[in-house]
């Protein structure tokens, strides 16, 4: 016997309208068939204003056969299952969401009799449309089919006492409900229990969390466990003649597992975007939580050497990616070079990464991108436990302090659909690094301190209609009067200043337009300050006003297509003081101490204006095919150069979920990308004082094949191959007096191997193994040699895993092994390393082949432990990371005494335990 | 340009801050006298005019084990406005001047061309400017200029003493030398490193560094602009003026120890440390007396930057034996201006004996001035 539950548990659905292909079935696997954050029209409960949606009506019932070979066994239980159901009423597709234990024959049962249902269409305004259902099954073996099995563990549902008999001692099944972090018991869960004939007995939770059923027939039961705020969770127990079972299930609240971002998914436009999730970001060890550093433990990007907080992706210089929050570019993304994002994680939608052939929204550059996402703010109501409660328009708030800074965030609603957040942070260093400057003989003016902020009012009203305005930025300064100059260059000495600041306001409008057409609008305008200096050589002082503005609208051709045409420009007036020596230049001739160069100047005011237009077609033609080809055009007035970058991005399901059987998880999805990436030169490598004018657009061609592989509901594996071909790039080379000038006769070509297996988060546990094999060449002319990239690195290797003890407690540790970075040495033996500059004192090296020796190997472990309660309405946790663990003296780079005729390895930080405390409500 | 230099800064800044908190290792320090090795070059003017006659004198201590040892040291010029003013570039093109070699003299005359001045590419405000980068260096083995060694007494073999020790032979003589000499290089595809001498042992295997030393010297050329040496008025150790052995050109000299054998009134008088200089031992404090007129205002900056800036100045400090705390200080700021505390501390050695101290004053306009100190270490137990 089986019973359709449709109207009761249906989770939901979703249109697969024509305007909304991407929520079509190419889907990614595992997804839960429920509404998705700009995929999907709303649901039949959507916001006023928006279309009126019918869902479809069941017309004709099919009944699934229960399976002969389960009847032994007595199985029962729900196969939920999501439909397609036509524009005629037909299901058309029929997966399996959930089975529980049930198996592969109940679950072809289920689909069997599911593409027999016959619906009344679902409508939209009228209109009939294909759309997406959750429905299922309940199987109950019939009657006929119960065997009685003498056996005590016979998992057959229990047999009606024969009338006259006495009555079978019953059994009792209790137990508790506890949240995951901290074993805190839930109160008011609903338990809904359901034995072998189907009839179903219903409990909540008390105060304790404890649940009890006194008085059950021995026999098999299905335990469904529903919390709002909660994943459902159904189980299956047992319970014996006279015995009490005793039971402990632990929820993890939907708010603990919010997609920050996830990493791995097909993404929409790109071959790749990396992503991670909220708890992901926050458990890595070694990372403090930091969410952009937790970057470093993906494929593709480089570690960067010691605390510099650069961001090597796939063989490109630090400088050639950049960073958006929300589509507009920030200057730096680590306080002081590495210490903590200038955005904390707790402010953080998403962090979408494209480690390269990345889509024609993102130009300018030939590495990779980072976009991160300000995420909407909280006011949805929690109970006391800390899950939610269904409610909104409640405050939160949340405080966190450790060793290097400390930090609030308030947020809750403001009238109507308006909410605003608040947070902001500062920085410790200067407490400890003050005396540690000091001590090291310097008098320090400013000691380091960093602060940044943020702050934004929203008006949410769904995916297809919001508004945001955010204001936030960044402050870092540093002033310090060295008075032991170095012996190797006394030029580095004296005053040091060092400050950079931006602030950004930031408007986001998402609107959809009509049922065709959808636009994604930003404007930003802020300021941009950087002031460095070092003694009376070198003083840097700029000035800006960066205006950014990027709108996209989409336009839903065909059922299969969909073109986005959108402008991405770049204004900014600055003001810029330079006084500095000449740049040193790759193989140029070391120029002496810095204390005896007679420095460059200028000065100069303008506008810099890159003006960006693209266009790309999402077009599906196959079901499992998916081809993004698209083009952009970029200008920039400062250097009069127009770039045109073409790109088609290539994505083909090679085997689907389910397509050998209702319970097969595995997909197999092949990918491909090719493209032009075209990034102008640096100012300074045009500039008529210190570069050379005239320069053309560095270009590069990527070239990316992979495969992801899902090899189990947790499990998937991502092998990926790419090659960069660098042209026209900006190198340097002798000109005819014998200096060096810019010139666009560089080459260079990056190729490598990137591969993830990763376990995605589950109630316990995440971790992945991330192995890239990479190779970066550059040339510095058709005809020159071929040396290694500054940043190359061959082997990067990162383990990393966090596993949830219970009781509030987890534990994770990461594991890095990386090829040494590279160093240029100095001549060796019986050539004179170093030659001595009588005007500063001191000794200028003679240098060998750029970046020819490879430092010993890095390798470190960090491990993280967290122990999280939950109080009454508030809610606390407490860290211990700690990076380097075992000590390992990582080699960073060569140092030498003073004339260069004895070297030693620099060595980088050695252990460092770092401890935080944060509380929320 | 604001992406990569802020790249830079923020890397120098966290060195900085690293630096700070981390520990590296020990590494031969550049205050500790242990080889031959050349504490300064003074020219009679730190900005020279065009047509100018200019003297470089230099000051060099040989303190290696081996010493007292023949060592010579030597001066050649040939270079004038290199391109970029990169030193390196002398050794990269043909000579700009016939070249000029002394050997075995701790000085050289030289004459600036009255060509020299050139235009800032960057400041067309800035006052004209000529550089002229002259090469020195001491060797304790055999001089060999472009292939030819050199003899002590006869000058270079195989060119008739052209270049004889103690200065330039007849000018005729010299051109014609050279003239054979460039065209062998010419020939060679050789230029300017040619002319940079090298130093071998008996069996013609090239010395290092601690029996060779070859350095160079910038002498900056301005029409108007002039440039006063520091000046070091005398010594304090621990807070009491000390006798000084020697100032400037007089160190030129060869080094002549005072036969001391005890503390003398006057003469810097340590305690030996068990320690040999380590940590632990006490600090004793020295400085040379300099006067806050030595840090001029920089004229060139104020006129090509507007800059109202003053000189960089710092003080590197030498000892034979024992260990100083800081090597190089700064003693003024061209931002911030003068730094008191620019002395360091001594640590003395663990054997009673003599021991020598300098102190070299620079500023970042190519003055010099240099000062020297006898001492001596006497038994802690006395």
């Amino acid at each position: 016997m089986t019973r359709s539950i449709a109207g009761g548990i249906a989770l939901s659905f979703a249109l697969i309208s024509s305007f909304t292909l991407s929520a079509g079935a190419e889907d990614a696997p595992g997804a839960a068939p429920q509404t998705r954050s700009g995929d999907t029209a709303p649901s039949s409960g959507a916001a006023q204003g928006g279309p009126r949606v019918v869902p479809p009506k069941l017309a004709v019932y099919a009944e699934p056969l229960y399976p002969i070979e389960a009847a032994y066994s007595g199985a029962n239980g729900v196969v939920q299952l999501e439909l397609t159901v036509s524009e005629a009423g037909a299901v058309t597709e029929a997966k399996v969401a959930r089975a529980g234990d049930l198996g592969a024959p109940f679950e072809q049962a289920a689909v069997e009799a599911a593409l027999a249902l016959q619906f009344e269409p679902a409508t939209v305004d009228g209109t009939p449309r294909s759309v997406r259902i959750g429905f299922a099954f309940e199987f109950v073996p019939p009657e006929s089919l119960r065997v009685v099995d003498a056996a005590p563990a016979a998992l057959e549902p229990a047999a009606p006492e024969p009338e006259g008999q006495p009555a079978t001692t019953p059994g009792q099944l209790s137990g508790r409900i506890l949240l995951v972090d901290g074993d805190v018991p839930i109160p008011g869960v609903l338990l809904r229990i359901t034995d072998g004939s189907g009839a179903v007995r219903a409990v909540s939770t008390d105060e304790q969390g404890r649940f009890a059923l006194p008085e059950l027939p021995a026999g098999p039961y299905l335990v469904q466990v529903r919390a709002e705020g909660f994943p459902p969770l159904d189980f299956r127990e047992d319970v014996a003649a006279g015995e009490a079972t005793e039971v402990t299930y632990r929820l993890a609240a939907i708010t603990d597992e919010i997609e920050v971002v996830v990493e791995g998914e097909r993404p929409p436009r790109e071959v790749t975007r990396r992503r991670l999730e909220r708890r992901e970001i926050s458990r890595i060890p070694g990372t403090s939580g930091d969410a952009l550093r937790s970057l470093q433990s993906l494929p593709g990007v480089a570690r960067p050497p010691g605390l510099a907080g650069l961001l090597i992706v796939r063989g490109s210089a630090p400088a050639d990616s950049e960073t958006f929050i929300d589509g507009t570019d920030v200057p730096l993304i680590y306080h002081f070079g590495g210490l903590s994002s200038v955005v904390p994680t707790d402010m953080l939608e998403r962090i979408d990464f494209y480690p390269g052939n990345f889509s024609v929204r993102y130009g300018r550059l030939q590495g990779g991108v980072v976009d991160v996402g300000l995420r909407a703010p909280r006011t949805e109501c929690l109970d006391d436990k800390g899950a939610l409660t269904g409610k909104d328009n409640c405050f939160h708030g949340m405080g966190q302090i450790d060793f290097i800074d400390t930090r609030i965030m308030l947020e809750g609603p403001i009238a109507g659909d308006w909410k605003f957040v608040v947070a902001g942070r500062r920085s410790w260093i200067d407490m400890f690094l003050r005396p540690a400057l000091e001590a090291s003989g310097s008098t320090v003016t400013n000691a380091p301190v960093y602060y940044d902020y943020q702050a934004a009012v929203e008006r949410d009203r769904g995916p297809d209609d919001r508004l945001s305005f955010r204001f936030y930025g960044s402050d870092d300064r540093f002033e310090t009067i060295i008075t032991n100059p170095a012996a190797s260059d006394p030029g580095f000495g004296g005053n040091l200043r060092f400050g950079t600041a931006f602030t950004r306001f930031q408007g986001l409008y998402q609107k959809r337009l009509s049922k065709e057409v959808n636009l994604d609008a930003m404007l930003s305008v802020g300021t941009q300050t950087l002031d460095f200096g070092l003694g009376g050589n070198i003083k840097f002082v700029l000035d800006s006003l960066p205006i950014n503005m990027r709108s996209e609208f989409g336009f839903q051709l065909h059922r299969t297509a969909k073109l986005n045409v959108g402008l991405d420009f770049q204004a900014a007036p600055f003001n810029l003081y330079v006084r500095a020596p000449p740049p040193g230049r790759t193989g140029e001739a070391a120029p002496g101490p810095l204390a005896t160069q007679v420095p460059l100047e200028q000065q100069t005011s303008g506008t810099t204006f890159r003006p960006g237009w693209y266009a790309d077609l999402e077009w599906q033609p196959f079901r499992r095919l998916r081809l993004v080809p698209g083009v952009r055009v970029d200008g920039a007035l400062d250097t009069s150069g127009v770039d045109v970058s073409p790109r088609i991005n290539v994505r083909y399901t090679l085997v689907e979920r389910g397509q050998l059987g209702p319970s097969d998880v595995h997909e197999t999805v092949l990918k491909a990308g090719f493209g032009k990436f075209s990034q102008p030169p640096a100012f300074q490598e045009t500039d008529e004082v210190f570069g050379t004018p005239g320069l053309a657009s560095n270009d590069s061609y990527h070239y990316s094949l992979g495969v992801e592989q899902r090899l189990s509901q947790q499990v998937r594996l991502t092998v990926e191959g790419f090659f960069k071909d660098f042209q026209n790039s900006v190198s340097r080379g002798p000109s005819a007096d014998g200096t060096f000038t810019y010139n666009n006769e560089g080459r260079g070509r990056v190729v490598g191997l990137e591969t993830l297996l990763k376990y995605d988060p589950d109630d316990r546990f995440f971790g992945w193994v991330a192995y890239t094999l990479s190779e970066s060449i550059r040339q510095n002319c058709a005809t020159c040699p071929a040396y290694l990239f500054q940043f190359d690195q061959t082997h990067n290797l990162v383990v990393l895993g966090s596993y949830r003890l219970g009781r509030g407690w987890e534990i994770g540790a990461r594991f890095r092994i990386v090829s040494g970075p590279l160093a240029t040495p100095v001549a060796q033996p019986p050539a004179l390393a170093a030659i001595f500059s009588g005007d500063a004192g001191s000794y200028v090296p003679v240098e060998g082949a750029p970046y020819s020796v490879r430092l010993p190997v890095f390798h470190q472990a960090d491990v993280r432990i967290d122990k999280h309660w939950v109080f009454k309405n508030f809610r606390l946790t407490t860290y211990l990371d700690v990076q380097n663990v075992y000590n390992n003296m990582a080699v960073e780079d060569f140092v030498y005494n003073f004339d260069f005729s004895q070297s030693a390895y620099q060595t980088g930080l050695p252990i460092v335990p770092s401890i935080g405390t944060r509380g929320e409500f | 340009m604001r992406r990569r230099l802020l790249l830079g800064s923020s890397l120098l800044v966290a060195s900085a801050l690293a630096g700070a908190a981390a520990c590296g290792p020990t590494l031969e320090s550049i205050a500790q006298l242990s080889h031959i090795r050349i504490i300064g070059v003074r020219k009679s003017a730190p900005y020279a005019r065009p047509g100018e006659s200019v003297r470089l004198h230099m000051l060099w201590e040989d303190v290696s084990d081996a010493s007292p040892r023949d060592a010579q040291p030597f001066f050649a010029f040939w270079c004038v406005n290199p391109p970029g003013g990169l030193f390196a570039e002398c050794l990269a093109q043909v000579p700009t001047v016939p070249p000029a070699f002394s050997v075995g003299e701790n000085f050289i005359d030289i004459t600036v061309p009255d060509d020299v001045l050139r235009p800032s590419p960057s400041a067309p405000q800035a006052p004209a400017t000529g550089s002229l980068y002259v090469f020195y260096g001491v060797c304790a083995g055999t001089l060999e200029v472009a292939g030819y060694p050199i003899d002590p007494d006869q000058g270079l073999s195989g060119l008739g003493g052209a270049f004889g020790a103690g200065g330039i032979g007849g000018a005729a003589a010299v051109d014609d030398a050279i003239s054979e000499i460039l065209g062998e290089l010419a020939e060679n595809g050789q230029v300017g490193e040619a002319f940079l001498p090298r130093c071998v042992d008996d069996e013609g295997e090239p010395l290092g560094s601690d029996d060779f030393v070859v350095g160079y010297s910038t002498v900056l050329v301005f029409d108007e602009l002039r440039n006063e040496h520091p000046t070091i008025l005398g010594f304090e150790v621990d807070g009491e003026t000390v006798f000084v052995d020697c100032v400037d050109e007089s160190c030129e000299e060869p080094f002549d120890v005072p036969e001391l054998e005890d503390c003398v009134p006057g003469v810097a008088c340590f305690d030996a440390c068990d320690l040999d200089g380590g940590e632990g031992c006490p600090e004793v404090a020295l400085r040379p007396l300099i006067p806050e007129s030595v840090a001029e205002r920089d004229e060139y900056a104020e006129l090509a930057f507007g800059e109202d800036l003053g000189e960089a100045v710092w003080v590197s400090y030498f000892t034979d034996r024992g260990r100083v705390t800081g090597d190089v200080r700064l003693v003024n700021d061209a931002v911030t201006g003068w730094n008191a505390g620019y002395g360091t501390a001594f640590l003395a050695p663990s054997t009673p004996g003599p021991v020598r101290i300098w102190a070299a004053v620079r500023d970042n306009r190519g003055g010099v001035s240099y000062a020297r100190i006898p001492g001596f270490v006497r038994s802690s137990e006395e």
